[in-house]
Parts: C-alpha cells; structure tokens; sequence
C-alpha cells in the first residue's frame, strides 16, 4: 500500500512540474457514483451521477490562486450486453448540467477484459455523439487501456486495496474542426465487499496533445461503485 | 466568508490553503445546514457499515513469507530444484482449511506447487502448450470438448504432479513416469452453447480420460466499463 502511496504522489509531482511548466492549470474534485442492476445473465443496466468542481486555476495572465466553481453535473443510465466471456457492449444517455447548459450525450462502446497472470486489462472503444441547443453537434472518438494491479495476493478479494491505471485518447469532431486529448488516471481502489468497491486517484486531462501543452487539468477521483446482483 | 490567503509559489503552498479553504467550508456547511449534517452522518454510517461488512472474508488468498511457511514445504521446494529466491508464496484460507501455494517462473514454465497446512505436497501444476499433451491424449480431450460445446477455445493448460513427493520432485519438467506418481491435465476452456459463454475447469486422467468439470466463476469486472 505505501508503494502505491508513493506512485501516486510520484505521478502527481510529475505531472505537476510538467503542468506548471505551461502555465495553465485547473483542479479540483470529480466525485462519481455509479449502480450497476444485473437484468439476467446478459443484460445489465446502470445509473450514473457525477459531478464536477474547480477549486484552483492558474494561468499566465492570471497567476494560482483560489478559485471555485461549480463547473458540470452528469446523470446517465446506460445498458450492456455481455457478447462473450470477456467482453460487452455498452449503450448509453448521459445529461450534462452545466452552467445554463443541457447537454445531451450518447454512447456506443465496446469493452474487452483480458487477464494477464494477476493483471486485468480492459480496453475500451467509444463512440459519442453530443448534442446541445448552443452548440453544433459533436462526435468524439475514444480509446481507452486500464490495467489493475491487485496489491494483497494474486486477486483482489473483500477488504484488499488494488492500483488502477487507465490511459485514454479522444479525438473529436465538430464544425469541420477537429482536437483531440489525452488523460492518464492513476488510482487506487478498494473492493469493500464483492459488491461495493471505491476508487481514489486523479484524473489528469490534456487537450491538444500533439500542439504545444498548455492547458492542464487535474481532478482529484473519488468513485463508488455499487453492484446489485 | 473566511479570510483566506492566496499562494504564488505553486504547487509548495497551494494545497496546504486548498484543503484549509475546503475544510473550513465543508465544516461550516454541515454545521450551519442540518440537513446535510445529517446526510453526512448517513454516508459515513453505510460506509462504516460496508467496511465492518468487509471484516467477515469466506476465502481469502495473500501473499505470504518463506519464513511462515511449513518446513516441509521448503524442503521439498529445494529437493526439486528451484531458486529459492524468486519463489513467490501465497496463503489460501477459507472458512475450513488453510493452505500454501508457490508460485515460481523457471526455466520459462510457470510452476505452481500446493501444499497443506502442515506443509505436505498436494500437487504440482506446470503450464504446458497444448501440443506437448500427447496426440491420443489430445484426440480423447477434443471428442469430449465437442459433445458439450457449439464452440469453445481452449484458454490455459496444466500438467498435474501429484504423490510421492520425491517421485513428484524427480518428474518436474523431466517427462518421467513412476508408479508412485499420478499425472492428470487441468484444463481450462471457455464453452458456448446455447449463447451462453462460460469459464470451465476440467480434469482429465493421463490417457484423457474426463475425471472432473467445473464451473469457474467468472465476475466481469463491471466498473471497468466506466
């Protein structure tokens, strides 16, 4: 546990320099909670709500300092289909309060977990469309690797800690203008009981990957996972 | 509002002010507010109940030191051969028994050797490629595979080691053969049929013949797909 401990605050620090280096930076809190309802075998359904806080920007023109803001919430249901043993898809509403903004998301995705020795690795193809009264419609491409790590044995059993690292790319799509991003999330988990897990880390965002960076984004992860059998 | 002071210097001096602002606003919050003093109160109680939930563990399995393993164990893991040192042990407990596990990756197989609570051999499973399964062997395996399955893939295979520890430590990766040693095939298939996909283990003697199926179970991991 204190190696992990370690790593993350190794990877806070990194990315910390490397952002403060570019002078624009956002942080603050990303808790989620999501519950998962098995339908059958096959089916499951699942509620998501999440929300987003800034605490902290700093920017060139505007040096660090205090800032909070309430920035968005989300609330999705979604259902997934298991296609085989390892594997599921995945389709989905998300609603995004943001501001005096409604924004309208939906999902199309496709999950593939595999097991290396005690390392899960799942990846994640996405596909969602973006719609809004404000803005033009928007597509965005998504592809995402996590791998976990069990801390205490070979799995992770009731009461034992695990590491989580997920790397994403987006690309996105709208009014013939295209950008993409990158996030790397490093966390660690806890499987409470086989159906109730939590998982700490950050989430860092970085948009324009192949320009200059220049803006950073760090949230602090908090996420409950409740599954109903 | 609380006087707050606003650091330059990032990152040294933001988070200490950061998690002082959030503090002192939290904690005004929820003594100012009695509804969410109480909503509080009530997230912390179901997690406080979830983790004293956690307590009570029907089969647990963690990593363990050479030091707190049997003696006989030990023994037998040098008798066979293996570099002490990048041996990996693991204890499995559940509500009735207790037992040991080595886990070592030598001369490019994977080795894991199963031992009881007093340290006394249970087996030894070796990861094999399929093809090393002799070709009658294969053959009896396959015709069972196909009477049960639309389709299926076989995933993992093992060669099984188990009696007379000696016998046992000789044969390891050695393809020897004796009458106080029993060699049986573990192998794991994922099966479809009727749209259902599955993890199985199965048991099969030294001429392939079927001795045992299990169904494994396979939790998906859901909260991935967030």
């Amino acid at each position: 546990m204190k190696n992990t401990v370690y790593l993350l605050i190794c990877l806070f620090i990194f990315f910390s320099y490397h952002a403060d280096a570019q002078k624009e930076i956002w942080a603050g809190i990303l808790p989620g909670i999501t519950v998962s309802k098995s339908l059958n075998d096959s089916w499951r359904i699942h509620f998501r709500a999440e929300n987003r806080q800034k605490f902290f920007h700093n920017s060139p023109s505007d040096p660090s300092r205090f800032d909070y803001e309430y920035l968005l919430t989300d609330l999705s249901v979604s259902v997934s289909k298991k296609t085989g043993l390892s594997n599921s898809l995945f389709t989905g509403y998300l609603i995004r309060f943001t501001g005096d903004k409604t924004i309208h998301r939906f999902t199309q995705q496709f999950n593939l977990v595999n097991s290396i020795s005690s390392i899960k690795l799942a990846q994640r193809f996405a596909v969602e469309e973006f719609f809004s009264k404000h803005e033009t419609p928007r597509i965005r491409i998504r592809y995402r690797v996590v791998s976990e790590f069990p801390l205490q044995g070979r799995k992770t059993d009731p009461g034992e800690f695990y590491l989580k690292v997920g790397s994403e790319f987006l690309w996105a799509y709208q009014s013939e203008k295209t950008s993409n991003e990158l996030r790397i999330s490093p966390s660690a988990g806890l499987l409470v009981t086989q159906n109730h897990r939590l998982e700490a880390g950050v989430d860092y965002r970085t948009p324009s990957l192949f320009d200059k960076l220049n803006q950073n984004y760090f949230w602090l992860t908090l996420n409950w996972f409740i599954m109903i059998p | 509002m609380l006087p707050v002071h606003y650091p330059n210097n990032f990152p040294f001096n933001m988070f200490g002010n950061l998690y002082l602002n959030t503090t002192l606003r939290f904690l005004k919050a929820v003594t100012c507010y009695p509804t969410v003093l109480k909503l509080f109160i009530g997230v912390f109680l179901i997690f406080m109940s979830l983790l004293s939930t956690a307590q009570i563990k029907v089969e647990r399995e963690y990593r363990t030191k050479s030091a707190l393993v049997p003696d006989e164990a030990l023994k037998f893991m040098e008798l066979a051969g293996f570099p002490t040192f990048r041996i990996k042990w693991y204890l499995e407990t559940d509500l009735n028994d207790t037992t040991y596990e080595a886990k070592i990756n030598y001369r490019d197989r994977l080795y894991s050797i199963e031992f009881d609570r007093q340290g006394k051999l249970q087996d030894v499973e070796i990861e094999i490629a399929w093809t090393e399964i002799p070709l009658p062997v294969r053959e009896n395996i396959l015709e069972i595979l196909e009477q049960q399955y639309d389709r299926y893939r076989i995933r993992k295979v093992q060669i099984q080691y188990s009696g007379n520890p000696e016998s046992v430590a000789l044969a390891i990766g050695k393809n020897f053969t004796s009458h106080e040693l029993t060699v049986r095939y573990e192998i794991e298939v994922i099966g479809k049929s009727r749209k259902q996909s599955n993890l199985y283990e199965y048991l099969f003697s030294e001429t392939g013949e079927l001795l045992g199926k299990m169904k494994v179970l396979f939790r998906y991991p859901q909260h991935l797909e967030h």
